[in-house]
């Protein structure tokens, strides 16, 4: 008789666990894409928006503490070589590759007994190092206006480059309470360690591209626990 | 709280770094301080291929040179019978120095044989003429001066 009233409490408890993991649980890696919009910031003196798509893969430490391996392939333009002084223009068929570790405020805040924490806890920030491989499909270097003026660089190079991100990820749950697909909405400035993301090695600054990023990423396994439950009851 | 600290920082270096462009500067070696203000033409001196040389100095107010800052300059003929806004470039690289003024399809070229600010600016330029068959070179030597 105890033996039975025990083996049915063991049960009973195990389901009891079991229901209590739902909404824990989440998958550290994803793989996703995404579209970009890039401004780049150079010695050229207009800017131009030009697409670009991303590949990422993301290994999750924990639902809201990310690490990001990136390739990005697009192009970065600028310039006018008859409507500005210097005639600097330029097309930056570019690939680049990045990592990024991404910190998202549901990691710190306890979002679990309010609604406006709740909607905070997807807000993230992030930072890495990167490389770009620059490559200028087309480039103009000499002023239509001022006589010899004439501004030299690389029409190929590699730089290092530093990406700074803020967004926000919408997470999607499936049946089982899990964030299976995520939408990541982002703004991402890349400060370039170096001049020749134009092709233009000029003035004193650094060149800089940033993005208006939307992506999506997909749950693709390692299913592990979190310490606290990831949406909210 | 470290983590706090962290997010902060990053969305401040994010907003401080901002999206700055470089001013669009004329290089310092097409620049020339020395240049600046309005130059009078004063006198053309012409010297043909042969030696034979000739003057003119019957020139008004309408013959001059205006350079500004930014490289932007006014170039007023009376032989042109016009003036021109454009740009202007002093290169110091090449050597002699040269003198560029371009106003859309006006482009003229000079060699700076001296210049004074508070004297005169002597530019001399060389034309050669192939439209007769045989080649013909004139120079020119033009003395600007910045009094009236």
């Amino acid at each position: 008789m105890i033996r039975k009233l025990l083996l049915t409490f063991g049960i009973c408890l195990t389901v009891l666990l079991a229901k209590a993991q739902l909404g824990y649980n989440y998958a550290q890696y994803d793989l996703g894409f995404s579209a970009a919009l890039n401004y780049a910031y150079t010695d050229a003196e207009t800017v131009k928006g030009t697409p670009a798509v991303h590949l990422h893969f993301t290994y999750n430490q924990t639902p809201f503490l990310n690490h990001i391996a990136e390739v990005q392939v697009g192009r970065l333009a600028g310039g006018d070589s008859l409507l500005t002084l210097s005639g600097r223009q330029f097309k930056n068929s570019y690939t680049a590759v990045s990592f990024r570790t991404q910190i998202q405020a549901g990691e710190f805040l306890d979002y679990e007994r309010s609604v406006i924490f709740n909607a905070l806890k997807n807000v993230y920030a992030s930072g890495g190092i990167g490389v770009i491989y620059n490559n200028m499909s087309e480039i103009n270097r000499q002023s239509l206006y001022i006589p010899d003026f004439y501004s030299g660089g690389r029409n190929n190079s590699t730089e290092f480059f530093v990406p700074l991100k803020v967004g926000y990820e919408f997470k999607i749950f499936n049946s089982y309470d899990e964030p299976s697909v995520k939408v990541d909405l982002g703004y991402q400035y890349n400060l370039v360690l170096g001049d020749q993301i134009d092709g233009i090695k000029a003035g004193t600054r650094k060149d800089a591209y940033t993005q208006f990023v939307l992506g999506v990423k997909f749950a693709i396994g390692g299913f592990t626990s979190y310490r606290k439950q990831i949406s909210r009851q | 709280m470290k983590k706090v600290y962290g997010l902060l920082f990053m969305v401040v270096i994010l907003f401080a770094a901002g999206c700055k462009q470089d001013p669009p500067v004329v290089p310092a070696y097409l620049q020339n301080a020395k240049l600046l203000g309005k130059w009078y033409l004063k006198e053309m001196l012409i010297t043909q291929e042969d030696g034979s040389t000739s003057s003119l100095t019957d020139f008004t107010d309408k013959d001059y040179f205006d350079f500004k800052t930014g490289n932007a300059a006014t170039y007023s003929s009376t032989i042109y019978g016009s003036t021109y806004e454009g740009y202007y470039s002093a290169n110091s690289q090449n050597s002699p120095n040269t003198l560029s003024f371009k106003s859309g399809s006006l482009l003229l070229r000079y060699d700076i044989y001296s210049l004074d600010p508070l004297g005169n600016l002597v530019l001399d330029e060389t034309i050669v003429d192939s439209n007769s068959g045989f080649p013909a070179t004139t120079y020119y030597r033009y003395t600007y001066n910045k009094t009236l």
